[in-house]
């Protein structure tokens, strides 16, 4: 499993009083598997999604992804972990301004302390189709064409999972198709797991496995069968 | 992708205030750099220049007039004293040699100095250095010995484009429009590149100047009467003594100067004495010169934290990125504190280039105004510790944005991209 959750609780104050956002029983997902997670807008997608990150760390239960106790780790440990382990693409503003394409992905790379992946940066924004414009700046591209670099940057590292949070969110209908395909496509190709986050059914219909998120004080609900 | 790379991209992002931050930085550095150097080449030209002279015996008046007179041709001197009274002196013994002088001439924006030859043969212009007309040396003609001839000092030759046997004018005075001798003196000598004052200046024989054309008649009588004769001062040499493996001027040059300090006339000039009171007047410039260097150094600095502030306010974004792809607290703050650092290294490496620049000028404007020669590549502390001082200022200033990156909340941040 790259993903065992157990009484998992997350809550934050709100009004003078506690908001319940996650309250997850068990939890578990297989290496390889791909899964939507889908929901209102606050239901706590995305803060579910940080939770599994690392970047966020839940007032008690356990998180284990890749069989590392995540909320056992320090701070530092677990942002170490969130390089080596995880990719992460975003709604938008995914880029840095300042940096190429290229170097945008390279970029993923320097933090998980593994060596210079040039080669295999190319290589994927190849497959995203980006091998023209690897020294473009994101100033001089499309936000569809950010994203796909978003996408080779999730996956420079060799990631055991990557998170999508929202990454059709500022895209046409037609982006958005092609990024989740893209999406699906390089994950499968890897194998490597993915976890998206949308509140779009059309995103969310392309996936085989899709685990809705309800609402924030009900159980968490997997009507694929990933429970 | 290395560490540095991604500190010079993000600099490059905020290219225009990291310029104009490197710049203010590299005008402080240099401006202090410039005042400091300055300060401790003219003291340490100044203080060098009078070594081949251990006294001037001069006219009463202000000692420091004497000594930018006789040894640096600043000035003129304060009037006269009377030549039998130098020879009395002379005797002295404490006194190994005495060489009269006369100012108050000039030509072309150069002191003529009618000076006893021996000056030439006997004196040394820096310890262990005497005059040199050998064109090995780079002069060329002879010493003078008749009335008539001159030898000019190098930078004296090359300014006026004199060749030898070139002959001139004397002014009687030092002030433009001043009146024009009649006789007519021949270049003999060049004198070879002292790097001192006598490379500003035209030399005559001590004899010559009594007997010109529009002097009185009792100057006329100077140059063949010794009883009447007066000289505008005297350099003097001083008998040394060996104190273990080192020379030094014997220990009674106070009696000397007591005794002289009581004529009414004339009075005892050790150029190493007066020239700290010249810095010491001077300083306060220097204080002030200092002081604006140094303020401009923190404005520059102050300028650093602003830009570095605001660029990291404008970059939230960029570090909750990095965050949320893995960097940890320490790399943000590393990251940020490396461009701080890197901004005042470029300053402060700017500033040590711009200011030996500036110093060429300096040097080059000082040399015609004054005849003193400095250097543009000379170094001192200041050039030393303007690195380290910069990038530990740019530490300094980076030190808050810094802490800032450190602090930054991921999530809060990261919202701006989800």
């Amino acid at each position: 499993m790259v993903v065992d959750i157990s009484e998992v609780k997350y809550s934050y104050k709100s009004g003078g009083g506690l908001l319940n956002v996650i309250d997850i029983a068990k939890w578990s997902m297989n290496e390889g598997e791909r899964i939507a997670i889908s929901g209102p807008s606050g239901c706590g997608k995305s803060t579910l999604l940080n939770v599994i990150a690392g970047l966020l760390v839940p007032d008690r239960g356990s998180i284990e992804i890749c069989g590392e106790r995540i909320d056992k780790l320090g701070e530092a440990a677990r942002d170490r972990f969130r390089a080596r382990h995880l990719g992460y693409v975003f709604q938008n503003f995914n880029l840095l301004q300042g940096f190429t394409a290229l170097e945008n992905v390279l970029l993923a790379g320097t933090f998980s302390g593994k060596k210079a992946r040039t080669s295999l940066s190319a290589e994927l924004l190849d497959r995203v189709g980006l091998s023209a414009r690897m020294h473009h700046y994101p100033s001089r591209m499309s936000i569809g064409e950010q994203q796909r670099v978003a996408v080779a940057r999730a996956l420079v590292n060799e990631p055991n999972i990557v998170l999508a949070d929202e990454p059709t969110g500022s895209l046409d209908p037609k982006n958005s198709e092609d990024v989740v395909k893209l999406l699906r496509e390089t994950v499968a190709e890897r194998g490597v797991s993915l976890i998206l986050v949308s509140h779009e059914k059309e995103v969310v219909s392309a996936f085989d496995n899709e685990v809705r998120f309800l609402d924030i004080n009900k159980a968490f609900e997997s009507p694929g069968g990933s429970e | 992708m290395s560490f540095f790379k991604i500190v010079l991209r993000s600099l490059r992002q905020h290219i225009m205030s990291t310029v104009l931050a490197a710049f203010s930085i590299a005008i402080g550095t240099a401006l202090l750099i410039t005042v400091y150097n300055l300060k401790v080449q003219t003291q340490e030209k100044f203080e060098s220049t009078g070594s081949g002279v251990d006294a001037i015996l001069a006219p009463k008046g202000s000692p420091l007039q004497v000594v930018l007179s006789s040894i640096y041709n600043l000035e003129d001197m304060p009037g006269e004293i009377k030549w039998t009274f130098v020879k009395e002196v002379a005797k002295s013994d404490l006194v190994t040699d005495v060489v009269s002088f006369v100012k108050g001439h000039s030509f072309g924006d150069f002191h003529v100095n009618a000076i006893e030859r021996k000056f030439f043969t006997e004196f040394e212009y820096k310890p262990g250095k005497k005059f040199s007309f050998v064109p090995e040396d780079g002069g060329s003609g002879r010493l003078f010995e008749k009335p008539l001839e001159a030898v000019a000092g190098a930078e004296a030759a090359k300014s006026l484009g004199i060749k030898l046997g070139d002959k001139f004018n004397p002014v009687c005075g030092l002030r433009s429009g001043a009146p024009v001798h009649k006789e007519l003196i021949t270049y003999v000598g060049i004198m070879a590149p002292t790097g001192t004052p006598h490379d500003f200046a035209i030399y005559i024989p001590l004899t010559t100047v009594y007997g010109m054309e529009g002097h009185s008649n009792k100057s006329a009588e100077m140059a063949e009467n010794e009883e009447v004769r007066t000289v505008s001062g005297a350099f003097i040499k001083l008998r040394r003594i060996k104190v273990g493996s080192e020379t030094m001027i014997h220990p009674d040059i106070h009696r000397l100067k007591y005794e002289i300090d009581q004529n009414k006339g004339a009075q005892f000039v050790v150029p190493n004495e007066v020239l700290p009171k010249l810095f010491s007047i001077i300083g306060w410039v220097t204080k002030v010169l200092t002081g604006i260097s140094i303020l401009v150094i923190v404005i520059a600095g102050l300028f650093l934290f602003v830009s570095m502030y605001w660029a990291l306010r404008e970059r939230r974004r960029n570090v909750a990125l990095m965050r949320a792809l893995g960097a940890t607290r320490r790399t943000v703050f590393a990251l940020t504190l490396t461009e701080a650092f890197v901004i005042a290294l470029i300053g402060a490496v700017f500033g040590v280039i711009t200011a030996h620049l500036l110093l060429m000028a300096g040097v080059n404007m000082i040399r015609a105004e004054t005849g003193v020669m400095l250097s543009a590549t000379y170094l001192t502390i200041a050039d030393i510790l303007a690195i380290p001082g910069a990038v530990a200022l740019g530490i300094l200033t980076g030190l808050i944005p810094a802490i800032q990156a450190y602090r930054l909340g991921v999530l809060e941040n990261l919202r701006m991209i989800s």
